[in-house]
């Protein structure tokens, strides 16, 4: 019977009894795929290991702090087609399609648009509609990505 | 879009509402037609009475409770609570009126403080009173809609409409008044006049929420528009055909002018709550790594 990852992982660290690592090594001499698992299990921990010891580069928080305003503000100029597209349907599915063509003149930003469709869901639905529509318009995108892209 | 699993009654209540609705009217027409021609003299015996004014007690209530959930929605201050509130408390005066109406018309009424008063108390609460909410309740929701922009002016054909409601109810109101004033006469008086100001709220409520589009909250709003048109032109076709079709048709066909009205105003809060739970009951999946202040928060429009 093969032993499981954790339990190779724990052989390899020493973390288990005499008895049984005796068990498992008679096993390993005899059987490739585990011995396979093995050097996987040691490969990475090196790799881990060379990973922790490395020197991580120095971060300037002031030139960071102002590139994630600036990329911010370029966010919120942007027309962010995506968002756009988000808030008409949320308003399609509430008010109707007349309102949401009267809503998104050709020059408004995404955010004026998104500001704008939270304040007909609050004022028609309540704050907590208003809320949980906000939370389906941003379900998905990627927040993570838009501010990673404005760092250094 | 991904939805919760949990089926939800109050999701599909316009729709419930809708069936009823449609099984009473038929069921209704089918009456009609057994009394009328198989059994003319059963008709006489089988004037309306209390199971029609018990349905549309029924749909008030159910109007009443859901507008008390559409309330709920909101938070205190909300423009629309205030509208909602109006709405409800209408809907519960219609309740208490018609409830009122059906004891004065009890054996004993006497005893409860003598059939003319309550009956009187009744007019008044399920007339004048019920409009009077109703009509500061439209007029809430409809200066929300015109401040964000949902304001559109009526056409010919609009104001032609609202023209000869208004026409008919001024009318009405002049025969009325020619007459020997008393309470009754003075509450339908007062009860033409909110009338008259309610076709001219529903036109406007009507443009607004046509313009929006088929969403539910512009059906609501809508609804009460369709809801407000039935009373008056079905009131007015009652009117015009009084002198021509026998008084117990009369009678029994104002109950299916009635029980539409009370019905689609039924549909209007049925609508938003419809709404409400659709946007609340997603499962909720804001990013919760989106930048502070990113966007802007909504406050309620005041």
């Amino acid at each position: 019977m093969h032993p499981r990852t954790a339990t190779l992982v724990s052989f390899s660290d020493a973390e288990i009894n005499p008895a049984r690592s005796r068990r498992i090594a008679r096993h390993l001499q005899q059987c490739p795929n585990c011995q396979a698992a093995l050097e996987r299990i040691s490969q990475e921990k090196r790799s881990l290991s060379a990973l922790a010891g490395a020197e991580q580069p120095a971060v300037d928080p002031q030139r960071g702090l102002a590139a994630v305003l600036a990329g911010m503000a370029r966010w919120r100029e942007a027309p962010a087609p995506d968002l756009r597209s988000r808030a008409r349907a949320q308003i399609e599915i509430y008010f109707g399609c007349g309102a949401a063509s009267f809503m998104e003149s050709p020059d408004i930003r995404a955010d004026e648009l998104l500001a704008k469709t939270l304040e007909l869901i609050s004022t028609f639905l309540g704050q907590e509609a208003a809320e949980a529509v906000m939370g389906e318009i941003l379900r998905g995108l990627d927040c993570a990505a838009l501010t990673a892209e404005v760092l250094p | 879009m991904t939805r919760t699993e949990d089926w939800n009654p109050l999701e599909s209540a316009p729709r419930w509402i809708l069936a009823v609705t449609g099984t009473y009217l038929c069921l209704g027409a089918i009456a009609m037609y057994v009394c009328s021609h198989a059994a003319p003299a059963f008709s006489v015996q089988a004037a309306p009475g209390g199971a029609e004014a018990l349905s549309v007690i029924g749909m008030a209530a159910a109007q009443a409770w859901l507008c008390v959930l559409a309330l709920r929605a909101f938070e205190a201050g909300a423009p629309l609570r205030r509208a909602w509130l109006l709405i409800a408390l209408s809907a519960a005066t219609h309740v208490a009126g018609g409830l009122f109406s059906q004891a004065a018309a009890l054996p004993n009424s006497l005893a409860l403080g003598g059939a003319e008063r309550i009956h009187r108390a009744a007019l008044l609460l399920s007339g004048p009173a019920q409009m009077a909410l109703l009509a500061a309740g439209l007029l809430v929701a409809l200066r929300m809609l015109w401040k964000l922009g949902f304001r559109v002016r009526p056409r010919a054909t609009g104001w032609a409409m609202a023209g000869i409601l208004v026409l008919f109810t001024l009318t009405r109101f002049a025969a009325t008044a020619a007459g020997q004033l008393t309470a009754d006469t003075a509450i339908s008086l007062v009860r033409s006049l909110l009338l008259c100001v309610l076709s001219v709220e529903a036109l406007f409520l009507w443009l607004s929420a046509a313009g929006m589009g088929k969403g539910p909250i512009a059906k609501c709003w809508r609804a009460f528009a369709i809801g407000i048109f039935v009373i008056g032109f079905g009131e007015a076709a009652m009117w015009a055909i009084g002198s021509y079709v026998p008084g117990w048709l009369v009678a029994a066909l104002e109950w299916y002018v009635w029980f539409p009205a009370v019905a689609v105003f039924a549909l209007a809060p049925a609508h938003t709550v419809a709404a409400v739970r659709r946007a609340t009951g997603r499962t909720s999946t804001a990013p919760s790594r989106l930048p502070a202040g990113a966007f802007p928060r909504t406050a309620p429009a005041n």
